[in-house]
């Protein structure tokens, strides 16, 4: 019959494991296996005797990890079974002869063979810890900066809290590393200065599953059931609240040389957003329609995105990644698969405007029209309008700052 | 130390050591070697005689001189020969301060 038993020691307590499963066999439970992570050991019933266990550290690397015939062959004719690997760290053997020889017969070649394993494990963490580390850094402040950019906007509530618990496990997990790495060369410490190993106190180890699963759950999947990857609401542009009394595109083609004669009917929509960061943020894209069929032309005379930040400190950073990721899509638009291209860009230029912190315009041709783009930022605020017509940046600016005045 | 850098040998290790002196072993050799050397007072467990025959092979004092099967012979160098020869005076510049320290007592 077998039976399965939680490990009640953690698995760098060399003595405290080999004390255990020798308890084991005096109460007649002989180990036959272990789990993959060692949480959990499996026995066979049988006579009560005494029967030593050892944890022999695997010191090959990992192509090595299972032992092979020689190896158990060896420590076969000098008295010992080989029993299975543990948790890819240890080969556990067994003997009942009393009179065969210890395993590690002196402490100093037992801290020997874990020199090898602590070594290996100070290179592999210190490698994961960086790597991690540069991704971390990557990820959060070099170019494109979606993190920070939805740290501060929550465009992607989703994303942001994956994110945000990426961050909170991965310091855990390092510290972890840094702990089983202490722990390691303590005892081969102790090992090599010929010092016998103290069993820690028993507690039985949470199973892998148990905790890897609420882990998976928590950190991968609930966020992808509960939460949504857009945190924008979007209402028709008849429906919406403005921020802002922005320009009509009456008004915007009144100061060029083409004034329509009355206000036209637009289509459009327009996103709202907000955040602790940016409590105001507003997208508004407003288009004319004239006519209906596929031949009939369309007009965009102006996109506004707006976003009021919490600081002029934030503003600035909303300002520098809006700006960043308006110049890629000018520059990606240049290019298949679009078809409606930009030509003829000349990327952002920063200007002079009494009044404003930053300005900063962009100009090209799009759909064989003259377009512009600007970036505004004054005080807490940050502004974005992308134009398509006959009317110049400098003359539409001041009806925006207007606008911006108006509330 | 001109044949090890890694300070003194243990007890196992200068066992191992002297066993290769005389000529080449494998390792149930060695153990019996060593047992019959103490006369029972160091045995070598295979965990212990495995573990530093590799350090011995990754520090350049013994080879591996052939595989028959599962039996794996080895020799030593000439660097081992010096590490073991250190060692010899070490223990014996021990034995004699020890000696000296009783005759003046």
């Amino acid at each position: 019959m077998t039976v399965k038993k939680p490990v009640p020691c953690s698995i760098y307590d060399i003595r405290g494991i080999q004390e255990w499963l020798d308890e084991m066999a005096l109460q007649g439970l002989f180990l036959t296996g272990v789990s993959l992570h060692f949480d959990r050991a499996i026995f066979y019933t049988g006579v009560p005797r005494p029967v030593r266990y050892r944890l022999d550290p695997i010191i090959k690397n990992r192509k090595n990890l299972n032992i092979n015939e020689e190896h158990k062959e060896l420590y076969a004719q000098m008295g010992w079974e080989y029993i299975d690997c543990a948790a890819r760290r240890y080969n556990i053997f067994s003997c009942d002869n009393p009179d065969t020889p210890e395993l590690y017969s002196d402490p100093q070649s037992l801290a020997l063979a874990l020199d090898n394993r602590a070594k290996r494990d100070i290179r592999l963490n210190l490698l994961v810890g960086l790597l991690a580390l540069a991704v971390l850094f990557l990820d959060f402040f070099l170019p494109p900066g979606r993190t920070l950019q939805n740290l501060l906007l929550w465009e992607d509530p989703r994303d942001l809290v994956i994110t945000g618990l990426f961050y909170i496990f991965l310091p855990i997990a390092l510290l972890l590393m840094v702990f089983e790495v202490r722990r390691i060369i303590k005892t081969r410490n102790t090992l090599a200065q010929g010092l016998p190993l103290k069993a820690e106190k028993r507690r039985n180890r949470i199973p892998f599953w148990a905790w890897y699963i609420p882990f998976c759950c928590c950190a991968i999947f609930l966020p992808r059931l509960l939460l949504p990857s857009i945190g924008w609401e979007v209402q028709g542009l008849d429906e919406a609240v403005l921020s802002h009394p922005w320009p009509t595109a009456a008004q915007l083609e009144a100061v060029g040389p083409h004034p329509l004669a009355e206000e036209p009917e637009m289509d459009g929509y327009v996103r709202y957003n907000d955040s602790p960061f940016a409590p105001v943020q507003e997208f508004v894209d407003r288009y004319l329609s004239a006519g209906s069929g596929p031949d009939a032309p369309v007009f965009f005379p102006a996109d506004i995105r707006y976003v009021q930040a919490s600081s002029p400190r934030v503003a600035r950073w909303i300002y520098r990644l809006e700006l960043d990721e308006e110049s890629k899509s000018l520059e990606r638009r240049q290019h298949p698969p679009y078809a409606n291209r930009v030509s003829e860009l000349t990327p952002f230029i920063a200007r002079d405007w009494t009044g404003l912190d930053r300005l900063e315009v962009a100009q090209y041709r799009y759909r064989g029209e003259d377009s512009w783009t600007f970036a505004v930022l004054r005080g807490n605020d940050v502004l974005l309008v992308g134009y398509t017509g006959l009317s110049r940046w400098e003359d539409c600016l001041p009806l925006f700052l207007e606008a911006l005045d108006a509330v | 130390m001109a044949g090890r850098e890694k300070g003194p040998l243990t007890e196992p290790m200068y066992y191992v050591l002297m066993s290769f002196l005389s000529r080449e072993m494998c390792g149930t050799e060695i153990t019996e070697f060593v047992e019959r050397r103490t006369a029972g007072r160091v045995k070598l467990g295979p965990g212990t005689l495995y573990t530093l025959l590799a350090k011995f092979q990754d520090e350049g004092l013994i080879d591996e001189t052939s595989v028959e099967g599962r039996r794996r012979t080895y020799q030593i160098t000439g660097k081992g020969r010096e590490a073991f020869q250190d060692e010899l005076e070490r223990l014996r510049a021990c034995v004699d301060d020890g000696l000296e320290a009783l005759e003046q007592d």
